[in-house]
């Protein structure tokens, strides 16, 4: 099923994968989380694990600082930075329920947590300390950086946009425009919108600005859906890419699919085939030349037997992540 | 939500006063009562406005109607909804109540086994409060059957009705009742008459008003039901007011109706009294109250005199409409603005300002209608038949509670519900293991009951052992078993006989020389428990110590206090003290290896053996760039090892034995005394230094001993756990089963306790010739822990006769021999880890590669497990030939350079070797286990003999000069 333009990652986590991330210089190293307790790190050409390290429980999360420095947090509620260079390990804070997401915000050079605790935090990453802790209306499901800004996605479809700047108070309160359950939130390279992921195979992209006809740009769309015996399937869209260049984005479903979007002709650029379970989580590399996809199932349908878990390197050209000029 | 709601706040400065004194308004009334802790806790939290606790409460209960795998799930149900109520005495939209009594009734809906549990209706009942319409829920109820067995059901229906004015309907809705004979039957005959009663008066009062008021038609029921069309939303308990008359009714009715105003547009048309001038003053005078200050002046408040033909209710409501919007409407304090952004601009906190214009735009889906909740529930039943799409996720887990959980919250709870039942199942298997030690321990002590009486009776046999009777507290009891050598010279203890022991002329030896000092009595006490086992010099007990025996004591009446003195002890005491004959072996056997010996009479440290190497840290420079691709050359450099265990593992941090020390190490050199954890040893013995690791023997040093290592890295402590971890229940005496760990900021210490002294090089070096049955039983002991590293993916690295220890079965003449093993190895400095760093194929590092003949095999391997199989050549070279081994290579084979003599089976050793150098690429445990078997049975009772001669010689060179 791998062709010369795609392999799969030896040594992979022994549990479910939560979440990959490319280092942001190069696309040689992938930072995964997982299930299995551990963070691992990559080395992407060599295909081999340059380093493992382990959380007391399950992680949900991780993301680069800078090249050298791996932050991540789960279920043992704890938040770490590693030293990827001297294996040092730094335990930087913690918040009351499991951390869902750990994002990287390079314009204010800032670390941002979200967590079932129903907060934000902020961590500066030089001291590394806590640098504030911000109440969102529920429990944080989804976050993403987007220039300055910080959006952030949780339960009972609440988007909160808050200005990393002045997190005095909640920039816009939004509502998922989509029906069901947030699954994923991520923003345009560009800063003028995001895309928005929903449990019921919907993606919605939508515009930062508050003017109205900016607004009226937006929209939402189906996918991940499958027809089997005239019953439509319809499956949660788990993870959302972008391409830093072009704009466009990949999304990734409980379905196995994995679909490249050009998000403004409103088309579907192209469908990979089929993985053996679930994506559960999408990273490009910084350069847009390689798609790090993990298929990993993730007890949508309970606690059953299902395929082996799997990262899967992929590399992409512009003809499949270029927008059609028309 | 009401206006009464700011009261509290106004008065909250003065903190002395009772919460509930504040907030009586804002708690509302439940039928079954507050509980008054849960109420005072839930106020104060207000003010507080930390609501983490009940966030976590509420996400307990959300996570429960999930995973519910009983057969009652009304009951958390049930529990959830009274907890809501209690929690939030406020009510309103932050409780969710209503929405939680619509999931419950949605979950719940058609399980027909529920509809004569009262829970199950009072649920519906609830559910019915927050209907527009509960008269159409009742009816819904009474043709599902659901509740109609209870009174309670009937009871409300009557009152809800009654409310309305449908006395008749009411009456028959308890007629109803009373006929099926719901239950309890008296508590619906009891409303029933009260309800009768009611209505009586009623009509009694109706008719003197009729007599004062003809126009006022309040009493006739045809009218009052026709006028009562008005919908009553939300609230059932509005009641006619039919104790009432003239103004005073219809004030009473206008009051309710601003208090009950939470979503009823009340009215009872019957009071529509406009034209009555009484009550439009009374209503005027009620306007203060109602409207807040800041307001107190609104445009329209200067009533011209026609306006107010809008009823007195009606101007009532006004201003506090105005009141809500005026959160929306910010431009109306325009000229405070400027003042107040000069100094907020360093405030935190900015008020929250969005453009409702704006705020409309982002909405973007719009609210859907206000739909009635029962309708919703009617219409989620039909849904589910209909299927034309299908979630593929468990969508009922998603959407189970008020609450939505994303998948990995779900999974997050199956993963915690996983671990849980792995400790338990480790616990019980620890159980199980515990139980196993009692039988075996058991099974040994009868066994080793009858070496006793074997002993007994052959006097012949000189045991060169002793016990101890020590004085606590002036009660003689205490029995241990020592064994020593030059008792009388070097402590003054006399050796005691049985007979002396007895009759109590050697009851004030004194260990524990003052009971009140707990750390002696401890101690005391731990000897007396687990005396101490030290082995070695058993055998080598020279012949002028006729009279030392063994003896026992047990006076048992004393005991008993004693063991009231110290309840923790006191298992370990009655364990003592119920076996009337102890004997020295049974002190000695296996299932003492806890002992510790801190509190052996010092004559014992003889055979006690200490061990302390030492490692500077290491700190070379490091930078493992992340694009370069080599591995690092020295598989065990500190620094590598470093990273290995960064951070330590829990199970090391957290093992019993680690132990981190602030400081930096101390300078371990011979003769110097050194303290670790709470006890001193004196080092006694260097076995080897390098550069970055020493290898010592210490004594405690008062009494006995101990054995240490250390290294910058817990490593040997590391993979000492691991092994234990690994091998379970194959993890024996082959290794080092009491160790404890001393990390420091430099480097770290070792400790190994009850080691024997000797190593195999002590014997290889004394013994000129070393008898082929012995031979035999070392290797074949080499194989067997070999065999057990490797099993357990660990490469020993540095197998050398310095670093084999000999074992019990050595040096103790009465061990087991099933049991107990030949050899002991404490020493992984130079251990791998294959699992933790698999990918090892430089094998030229290892200390072995540096020799010539190991160069020469390991040139070509691949695997590092074949490090430790030329290791165990060397051995079995350097015991058999007394020198190194040689080798060369014939027909791609290695062999060995050197003959065998005739005196030894030369066909067994040629095959030995011919199979050990030449397993390259070969899984070496099979190979390791083969070997071993052909060993098994070569070697004979002889072999112990042999070896406590031996050991003797050894103690005689060793023991006097260097250690006391």
């Amino acid at each position: 099923m791998t062709g010369s333009n795609e392999f799969k990652l030896n040594q992979p986590p022994e549990d479910g994968i939560s979440s990959v991330k490319f280092s942001p210089n190069t696309s040689q190293f992938l930072l995964v989380s997982s299930w299995d307790t551990s963070v691992r790190l990559y080395d992407v050409p060599a295909n081999t694990m340059r380093l493992k390290y382990q959380h007391s429980g399950a992680v949900l999360d991780c993301a680069f600082y800078d090249p050298t420095h791996a932050w991540s947090g789960g279920l043992d509620q704890q938040l770490k930075m590693h030293d990827l260079n001297t294996d040092q390990e730094n335990l930087v804070g913690a918040h009351d329920a499991p951390i869902r997401c750990v994002e990287y915000c390079p314009e204010v050079n800032v670390m941002v947590t979200g967590s079932w605790d129903q907060t934000v935090k902020l961590w500066d990453p030089r001291t590394p300390c806590n640098a504030g802790t911000f109440s969102q209306p529920e429990k944080v499901y989804t976050l993403s950086v987007s220039g300055d800004r910080l959006i952030v996605g949780t339960a009972g479809r609440r988007v909160l946009v808050w200005d990393l700047r002045n997190m005095g108070y909640v920039q816009q309160r939004r509502e998922s425009s989509l029906k069901y359950q947030t699954r994923c939130i991520r923003a345009f390279p560009n800063k003028q919108g995001y895309v928005l992921s929903s449990i019921e195979g919907r993606v919605a992209v939508e515009y930062l600005d508050p003017s109205p006809e900016i607004q009226k740009k937006k929209y939402a769309f189906k996918c991940h859906r499958l027809k089997e015996n005239n019953i439509e399937q319809i499956y949660p869209v788990n993870a959302i890419s972008f391409h830093n260049i072009h704009n466009t984005f990949a999304t990734g479903g409980s379905d196995g699919f994995v679909n490249i979007w050009d998000p403004f002709n409103k088309k579907r650029l192209c469908q990979f085939h089929r993985y053996p379970t679930s994506i559960a989580s999408l990273a490009f590399s910084n350069d847009g030349t390689t798609l790090a996809i993990a298929s990993s199932y993730m007890y949508e349908m309970d606690d059953i037997e299902h395929p082996e878990d799997g990262i899967f390197i992929r590399q992409v050209t512009d003809a499949e992540t270029k927008p059609k000029s028309t | 939500f009401q206006p009464t709601l700011k009261v509290g706040g106004e008065v909250t400065m003065s903190q002395e006063w009772n919460e509930w004194e504040l907030s009586k308004e804002n708690v509302q009334p439940l039928r079954q009562g507050r509980i008054m802790s849960t109420l005072q806790e839930v106020l104060a939290q207000q003010e507080t406005s930390s609501h983490t606790a009940i966030q976590q409460q509420k996400q307990e209960f959300e996570s429960e109607i999930r995973f519910y795998s009983g057969d009652d799930p009304l009951d958390v149900w049930d529990r959830y909804i009274k907890w809501t109520e209690q929690t939030f005495p406020q009510g309103g939209k932050e409780s969710n109540l209503s929405a939680v009594l619509e999931r419950a009734v949605k979950a719940l809906n058609e399980q027909q086994r529920y509809y004569k549990d009262p829970r199950y209706l009072s649920l519906w009942l609830k559910f019915g409060n927050y209907c527009s319409e509960p008269l159409d829920l009742y009816s819904y109820l009474h043709s599902q059957e659901i509740g109609t067995s209870l009174a309670l059901f009937y009871i409300t229906w009557a009152e809800a009705l009654e409310a309305r004015g449908s006395y008749k309907k009411a009456d028959l809705i308890f007629q109803e009742g009373l006929q099926r004979r719901a239950e309890p039957q008296d508590k619906l005959q009891s409303h029933h008459r009260q309800f009768q009663a009611r209505v009586s008066r009623q009509t009694l009062l109706g008719l003197e008003q009729d007599e004062e008021e003809l126009d006022l038609p309040v009493i006739t029921e045809t009218q009052r039901s026709s006028l009562a069309e008005l919908k009553g939303k939300g609230k059932k308990n509005v009641r006619a007011p039919i104790s009432r008359v003239g103004d005073a009714l219809k004030a009473a009715n206008r009051g309710r109706s601003f208090q009950n105003s939470t979503s009823q547009q009340v009215s009872n048309g019957p009071n529509f009294a406009v034209f009555d001038e009484n009550t439009a003053s009374i209503s005027r005078a009620e306007l203060p109250i109602l409207t807040p200050q800041p307001w107190a002046a609104p445009p329209t408040g200067r009533a011209k005199e026609n306006e107010l033909k809008a009823g007195p209710w009606n101007s009532g409501k006004r201003p506090r409409g105005n009141m809500n919007s005026g959160v929306e409407v910010p431009c109306m304090l325009p000229s405070f603005t400027p003042y107040v952004e000069e100094s907020a601009q360093q405030q935190v906190i900015t008020p929250c300002k969005i453009e409702p214009s704006i705020n409309h735009v982002l909405s973007a889906r719009k609210p859907g209608k206000e739909e009635d909740p029962l309708q919703r529930v009617q219409n989620h039943q039909q849904d589910s038949q209909e299927k034309k799409e299908v979630a593929m996720y468990c969508k009922e887990r998603v959407y189970a509670g008020v609450e939505e959980f994303s998948l990995e919250e779900i999974r997050a709870e199956i993963y915690r519900k996983k671990a849980k039942k792995r400790r338990e199942e480790e616990f019980h298997a620890i159980a199980q293991q515990t139980a196993e030690m009692q039988r075996r321990i058991e099974e040994l002590e009868k066994k080793l009951k009858e070496k006793d009486d074997d002993q007994q009776q052959r006097p012949s046999e000189q045991v060169s052992s002793s016990l101890f009777i020590c004085r606590l507290g002036g009660s003689c009891y205490l029995i241990c078993s020592a064994f020593y050598l030059f008792q009388d010279e070097l402590h003054g203890i006399e050796p005691l006989a049985e007979d002396a022991i007895l009759t109590g002329s050697y009851k004030n030896k004194t260990l524990c020389p003052s009971p009140e000092d707990t750390c002696d009595f401890v101690r005391a006490a731990h000897l007396a428990s687990t005396p101490f086992h030290g082995v070695i010099s058993q055998r080598i007990q020279p012949p002028t110590n006729p009279e030392s025996t063994l003896k026992e004591e047990c006076p048992e009446p004393k005991s008993t206090s004693v063991s009231q003195q110290i309840p923790i002890c006191e298992g370990i005491y009655n364990e003592t003290l119920c076996i009337k004959k102890l004997s020295p072996i049974m002190e000695a056997s296996q299932e003492d290896t806890r002992s510790s010996g801190s509190s052996v009479s010092s004559a014992s440290s003889l055979s006690s053996v200490t061990h302390i190497s030492t490692i500077k840290y290491l700190h070379i420079p490091e930078k493992l760039e992340l694009a370069q691709n080599d591995p690092p050359q020295v598989l065990w450099s500190a620094e590598q090892r470093r990273r290995l265990l960064d951070p330590l593992p829990d199970s090391l941090s957290n093992s019993p034995g680690f132990c981190s020390e602030n400081g930096p190490m101390p300078v371990m050199e011979l003769e110097k005394e050194i303290e670790l954890g709470n006890e001193i040893y004196c080092i006694k013995r260097e076995y080897w230094t390098n550069e970055d690791y020493k290898m010592f023997f210490g004594v405690l040093s008062s009494f006995a001993e101990l054995d240490v290592f250390s290294q910058p890295v817990p490593w040997d402590f590391y993979i000492t756990l691991q092994l234990q971890e690994r091998l379970s229940t194959d993890f024996d005496q082959s290794f080092s089963e009491n160790c404890s760990c001393f990390l420091y900021l430099d480097g770290c210490a070792i400790l190994h306790r009850e080691i024997n002294r000797f190593t195999l090089w002590d014997i290889i070096q004394c013994c000129k010739a070393i008898p082929e049955e012995v031979i035999m039983l070392v290797v074949y002991n080499i194989l067997d822990v070999v065999q057990k590293l490797h099993k357990a993916e660990i490469v020993h690295g540095n197998l050398c006769p310095e670093a084999l220890f000999l074992g019990d079965r050595i040096c103790d003449p009465f061990a087991n021999n099933e049991i107990t093993s030949a050899l002991k190895i404490v020493d992984f400095s130079y251990s791998l880890d294959v699992r933790l760093q698999p990918k090892v194929s430089l094998l030229n590092s290892f200390p072995i590669a540096q020799t010539q003949y190991g160069q020469q095999i390991l040139a070509k391997c691949s695997l590092p497990y074949q490090v430790d199989l030329v290791g165990i050549a060397e051995i079995v070279h350097l015991m058999l030939f007394g020198e190194h081994l040689r080798v060369y290579q014939e027909d791609s084979l290695w062999k060995i350079s050197q003959n065998f003599s005739k005196t030894v089976d030369s066909d067994l050793w040629n095959k030995f070797f011919r199979r050990i150098l030449n397993a390259d690429g070969k899984s070496t445990v099979p190979m390791l286990r083969e070997l071993r078997e052909e060993m098994s049975g070569m070697f004979n009772s002889f072999v112990q003999e042999w070896f406590c001669g031996a050991l003797a010689k050894l103690g005689e060179t060793f023991n006097v000069e260097n250690f006391l």
